[in-house]
């Protein structure tokens, strides 16, 4: 059994706005394992930043958590339910930035404008630590030359705009893990960066992570990422968890329909230059609608009626030891 | 910045020069000069005038020149400090406008104040607390503030400070102050008066920036950076101050620049109903009567006035947003 950090059960936000309830996440179950990278990966809207934000109680009207419990599990400390806490609760605020970071998708909107770098960073440890200005200031040079930003001294007064994509990027980690936090919350962190920035940007964070042996959750809809940094993967698709599996058993041996369409939807080394990817039929629901059954029973290649749409949806079942999908047909086709 | 803030004063030397031939050019405008507004004026109220008397001032004011001569006439003397002569009043400009500049200043001064603590505060609630109770109450008596005329709304305020709070109302000072040498009293007094004008003045104004910083801060809450913040464990009213709030600023402080001038300008006939002695009744009617030296020099005080207040916007912006710091830095 390894040592889980921090564990979702039956999450459940909902955003109430005037056209009717979106169930953004519903019925999420999650366990994060101490020093690994867990990965959530689906379409955009399937509520995987919406997870993300309730970690850490960041969801704000109109949106609320419903139900379910996030349990914090503090190494040497004793477990916070996080869920217990509303958004403004000083002891929530005291664990955001100290004990689990969240990083964000666009370097350039992530930081204030008119706030230096080296303050910005800096502002995180002035809350969460007695240090003073010139000590802070010190620890957060020395953050920024880690993470590769050349230039720290000069670098700390300078402002977002004056620097480009890939370094704010590095700021915004620095950000993040100036107090060594032991969760970081990575919400698409190398979408907007091109390709060889990313792949920097994926080492660093690779690199850092050993070193603070912190738990990493990553947020994302490009497998490629996923491939190179999880150890665990958990599809999301309409505010539930369809597969999750350990990494190499999910890209080789993918069971949820869902999963193989995805990962048949990205181009692979081998293929014929001209050969068509696989699309998903169909597209993602009207996000007030609830299906009955299985909630991706419209868009599946394996639809069976009379099974995929009647009743609750599907409940993740272990279909091998390191693999959890919720699927009527794959639990049919095991039983049997 | 310091190279920066002299390029942009010299840069008001050419604006202010721009406007005085514009002005003048207008106020030259209506046929017919000072003298035969002043000859239609006596022939109304039936005394007759001696040609002679208004050829000898016709000479004396040089009115038979062309445009450009007393243009340039007029400019020479703005630079050596003298205004030159009303004609109606038959006193030097100078000593005319320099009292009622100085009320106007005071009353356009204190009125920006009144703006600016009001309305960003309220705004900033309004903001935060989107379609509250509060926000509604705002947003309504806002837009009451923008629809009711000023002369209305200084006879209202009157009525009410006269009959509710039993005040000595119109004008700027009590009877009994009104001749007297500045003093605490005068001061105090100056103020019990002051509200109301300001008020009046203020509202429209305040009125229109509740809106602007509203709308700007409600654009800045959604930004990913302010979710940023909050994820760093930063007190809610702290992160509002330091971040959203900052930036939101940015367009209600390059208001500054026309703010002042229309206080300036729509003080007129606020002043008129309110009995104030500022620099509008006296433009209105210098204007009336073709008083053109007069009228001129007023309307160069007040242009000065607002290239100052819009210098005065752009130095605070250079400070607030380091942005603009450096794009003029750059160039």
């Amino acid at each position: 059994m390894k040592n889980i950090l921090l564990s979702i059960q039956n999450l459940q936000t909902h955003f109430f706005l005037d056209e009717g309830v979106v169930r953004a996440v519903n019925g999420v179950n999650l366990e994060i394992p101490l020093g690994e990278t867990m990965s959530i990966v689906g379409e955009s809207g399937c509520g995987k930043s919406v997870t993300a934000f309730s970690i850490l109680q960041l969801i704000a009207s109109p949106g609320r958590i419903v139900s379910g419990e996030i349990v914090f599990h503090r190494p040497n400390s004793d477990n916070v339910v996080l869920t217990n806490h509303k958004e403004r609760d000083k002891r929530i605020r005291a664990i955001r930035g100290s004990e689990i970071a969240m990083i964000f998708q666009e370097p350039m909107s992530s930081l204030s404008p008119v706030h230096t770098v080296g303050n910005q960073i800096m502002e995180s440890l002035i809350l969460h630590t007695n240090l003073g200005k010139t000590e802070a200031r010190l620890q957060v040079i020395d953050m920024m030359q880690r993470v590769g930003i050349p230039n720290p001294v000069q670098r700390f007064n300078q402002y977002p705009h004056q620097m480009s994509g890939g370094l704010r990027q590095r700021a915004i980690i620095a950000m993040a893990l100036i107090c060594r936090p032991k969760l970081l919350i990575a919400d698409e962190p190398t979408t907007a960066l091109d390709v060889t920035i990313q792949a920097q940007i994926l080492q660093l964070m690779r690199d850092l992570q050993t070193e603070f042996e912190m738990s990493i959750l990553l947020i994302t809809h490009d497998l490629g990422v996923v491939a190179e940094m999880a150890n665990q993967v958990a599809v999301m698709y309409m505010g539930k968890i369809v597969e999750q599996a350990e990494i190499n058993e999910l890209l080789t041996n993918p069971q949820h329909p869902y999963t193989q369409a995805l990962l048949e939807s990205v181009p692979r080394r081998g293929q014929q230059p001209k050969a068509k990817l696989k699309v998903i039929s169909g597209s993602v629901p009207n996000p007030f609608e609830q299906i009955t059954g299985c909630p991706f029973h419209p868009r599946c290649e394996e639809f069976s009626d009379g099974l995929c749409n009647q009743g609750d949806p599907p409940v993740p079942f272990q279909f091998r030891d390191n693999q959890h999908v919720a699927c009527f047909i794959r639990e049919k086709d095991k039983t049997q | 910045m310091f190279s920066l803030i002299v390029k942009r004063i010299l840069w008001m030397i050419p604006t202010l020069l721009i406007i005085s031939i514009i002005s003048f050019i207008i106020i030259q405008l209506p046929p017919g000069d000072y003298l035969t507004a002043y000859i239609s004026a006596l022939g109304e109220t039936g005394e007759t005038v001696d040609a002679e008397l208004v050829e000898a001032l016709r000479n004396r004011y040089n009115l038979d020149e062309p445009i450009y001569i007393q243009y340039i006439r007029w400019m020479k003397g703005l630079i050596k400090g003298d205004l030159g002569m009303s004609f109606e009043w038959n006193k030097p400009v100078k000593e005319l406008i320099f009292q009622r500049l100085l009320l106007t200043v005071t009353i356009s001064i204190a009125t920006l104040f009144f703006v600016y603590a009001t309305a960003i505060p309220i705004g900033i609630y309004s903001a935060v607390n989107q379609y509250s109770w509060g926000d509604y109450t705002f947003t309504f008596l806002g837009f009451i503030g923008l629809a009711i005329p000023n002369f209305l709304f200084a006879l209202i305020l009157m009525y009410l400070a006269d009959i509710v709070f039993g005040l000595s109302v119109g004008g700027l000072f009590s009877p009994s102050y009104q001749n007297e040498p500045w003093s605490l009293g005068k001061f105090l007094d100056l103020l019990g008066h002051l509200w109301i004008p300001v008020i009046v003045l203020g509202t429209a104004g305040t009125a229109s920036l509740i809106r602007v910083m509203r709308g700007n801060l409600l654009d800045e809450l959604r930004k990913l950076y302010v979710i940023a913040a909050r994820a760093k464990g930063v007190p809610n009213v702290n992160l509002l101050l330091k971040y959203p709030v900052r930036v939101a600023l940015n367009p209600v402080i390059s208001n500054i620049g026309w703010v002042l001038p229309s206080i300036v300008s729509g003080s007129v006939i606020t002043s008129i109903v309110l009995g104030i002695p500022t620099t509008g009744p006296l433009l209105l009617r210098a204007l009336m009567n073709q008083d053109m030296y007069l009228a001129g020099s007023m309307i160069m005080m007040l242009s000065v006035l607002t290239v100052i207040g819009t210098l005065i916007s752009d130095l605070l912006l250079i400070w607030l947003d380091p942005r603009i710091r450096y794009e003029t830095r750059e160039k």
